[in-house]
């Protein structure tokens, strides 16, 4: 096997559901999550830059799926549909910042539906601050913004989370450590 | 009580890559997936080279011909006496006895680059296509006995029973076996087969690639392309619309036509030239494919606008509409889409193809009521 094909091969088999996990945060939708990053699967290798380790090879990718959406990724899917994710369900009472004793699943899914609400500059921004743990400038060199621009984004789209979800530990800025309930955080693997 | 949003936002990662089926090392469909997405792979460097190479000949003032990708036989019009497999004869002619059996699969590659494949009466049709050329896959598992000599594979578009178009693919008569094929021209990825199934190879060119595709049974195949030119035989140029119904025979060294698979249907799509009510201020000089308007209006700072129209290479054509009013550079960024001939310095970014104040994506979609459609998006150059 040539080696772009065994990176591939293992790059689907390693990283492929958490490369889905990341796009579906932007997508909002498992099945254009997938076709995003299959297309950006075929950008990457297509250019010759998946022939490395990995680690290397799913940077590019990463790269890809993040140009692609905010881009305006409609591959596949009707523009038109896409405006039922702003006419997102009202969360369960159940749900959002009064969550109750299984805080897990009713976290994520008012998480989903407050993303749902973003526009995706703003939507990316957050995915990149608050999940890829970029800092805003490395944000605004990944979306070729100012960083001023990303700022306004991220006050933009933290106002508009904080709406559904309440106080959002963390989503500020400033060093995490200024919020008093943010705990020490060992990321996953991703 | 506040929400951790980083820990939310992995939480929600984690669940909705858990619940997909992608890059499941224990799913059998992820073979598949990577079989796909390296043919993608090797379509589209294949194309890049091949505009690549057009470049470096236009550089070095030599004139590029890029021939159709199957050769045209010159085959003489309206002869009611032809010989089986000609120009003008009757299907009924081929030869159909025991030693004349012709194993092949025919596919189609639909809207979103997905190629399936089956045999004749599978129920599996070849689409329809706007561009003058179908975008087919093929197997050719069995060759007739009689057809020891065969040296090519011959396609015939007809219409009640008469042939009115052939397009030929040389063929070699020493079969390959699945195993080899996916060894040694698929580089070895997931052999999921211990069948030893022959497989006879059309002649390989630098715009012919094998591929693994599923039948729609599930059943999965070796396959090569091959682009079907929807021409008539008789020299009056393109089929007119309809429904045409596919045959493949073999052919010898001296025209012998042995053995008969088929039919399948293709379909030629008409074409609906009524004008586009567009809305004021949609820019006129944007190239739109044909079709029915369904939707026009301003989207962000630009246009957006749906037209309903058949066709697999829907997406195909509208950009290549696009393409003659297209902004050229001598210096066509890496990152950028190449086209084909003669199209290879014509600008293509992920924002679309540029023309004059508009970049311009177009790409085949569906209307929510299922109709096949092209969505444009015009989003303001500065």
């Amino acid at each position: 096997m040539s080696t772009w094909q065994d990176a591939l091969d293992e790059l689907v088999r390693t990283r492929g559901r958490a490369l889905v996990g990341y796009a579906y945060l932007l997508t909002g939708d498992p099945r254009e999550a997938e076709d995003l990053v299959q297309d950006a699967l075929v950008r990457t290798f297509t250019r010759g830059r998946g022939t490395r380790e990995v680690a290397s090879a799913e940077a590019y990718v990463r790269r890809a799926i993040l140009t692609t959406y905010v881009d305006g990724f409609r591959r596949r899917r009707h523009w038109a549909t896409i405006r039922h994710l702003a006419a997102v369900p009202e969360p369960t009472p159940s749900d959002g910042p009064d969550a109750g004793p299984e805080p897990v699943i009713t976290t994520r899914l008012a998480v989903q539906q407050a993303l749902a609400l973003l526009p995706p500059r703003e939507r990316a921004c957050i995915v990149l601050r608050h999940f890829e743990d970029m800092t805003v400038a490395q944000v605004a060199d990944a979306l070729s913004l100012s960083v001023g621009t990303v700022k306004r984004y991220l006050s933009d789209a933290t106002r508009t989370l904080e709406s559904r979800l309440g106080d959002l530990a963390g989503a500020d800025d400033a060093p995490a450590h200024h919020t008093d309930e943010v705990l020490v955080t060992v990321r996953r693997s991703r | 009580m506040s929400t951790r949003l980083d820990l939310a936002l992995q939480e929600v990662a984690e669940a909705a890559g858990a619940s997909s089926g992608f890059g499941d090392p224990e799913t059998p469909g992820t073979a598949t997936t990577v079989h796909r997405l390296a043919a993608r792979v090797r379509r589209r460097r294949a194309a890049r080279g091949a505009a690549t190479t057009a470049v470096a000949a236009s550089a070095a003032g030599a004139v590029a011909l890029v021939g159709p990708q199957l050769t045209r036989e010159a085959t003489p019009a309206g002869d009611p006496d032809a010989d089986p497999g000609e120009c003008r004869s009757a299907v009924a002619d081929l030869p159909s006895g025991p030693r004349d059996v012709l194993g092949v699969e025919l596919g189609q590659r639909d809207a979103d680059d997905v190629a399936v494949i089956d045999p004749a009466g599978a129920g599996q049709d070849l689409g329809t296509w706007l561009s003058g050329s179908a975008d087919l896959v093929v197997n050719v598992s069995q060759i007739p006995d009689a057809g020891v000599g065969a040296t090519r594979l011959r396609f015939l578009l007809t219409q009640d029973g008469v042939v009115l178009g052939t397009a030929h693919e040389p063929i070699a008569v020493t079969p390959l076996t699945t195993d080899e094929v996916l060894s040694t021209r698929l580089e070895g990825i997931g052999a999921w087969t211990t069948d030893h199934l022959p497989v006879y190879p059309l002649e390989e060119t630098d715009r012919r690639w094998w591929e693994v595709v599923e039948t729609s049974g599930g059943a999965l195949r070796v396959a090569q392309t091959v682009e079907l030119g929807l021409t008539a035989c008789d020299g009056s140029g393109a089929l007119p619309p309809g429904t045409y119904q596919v045959y493949a025979t073999t052919v010898d060294a001296v025209g012998t036509a042995r053995g008969a698979a088929g039919p399948w249907d293709v379909e030629v799509a008409a074409d609906d030239a009524t004008p586009h009510a567009l809305p004021d201020g949609f820019p006129q000089d944007v190239p739109l494919i044909d079709g029915r308007l369904v939707a026009a209006h301003r989207h962000g700072d630009g246009w957006a606008a749906e037209i309903v129209t058949p066709g697999n290479d829907r997406g195909t054509v509208a950009v290549s509409l696009l393409a003659p009013v297209a902004l050229r550079s001598d210096h066509v960024p890496a990152d950028a889409m190449v086209l084909g001939p003669p199209y290879q310095d014509v600008v293509v970014t992920r924002a679309g193809v540029e023309l004059p104040g508009w970049a311009v994506r177009a790409v085949a979609s569906r209307t929510p009521a299922g109709e096949p459609s092209v969505v444009y998006i015009l989003t303001a150059r500065p």
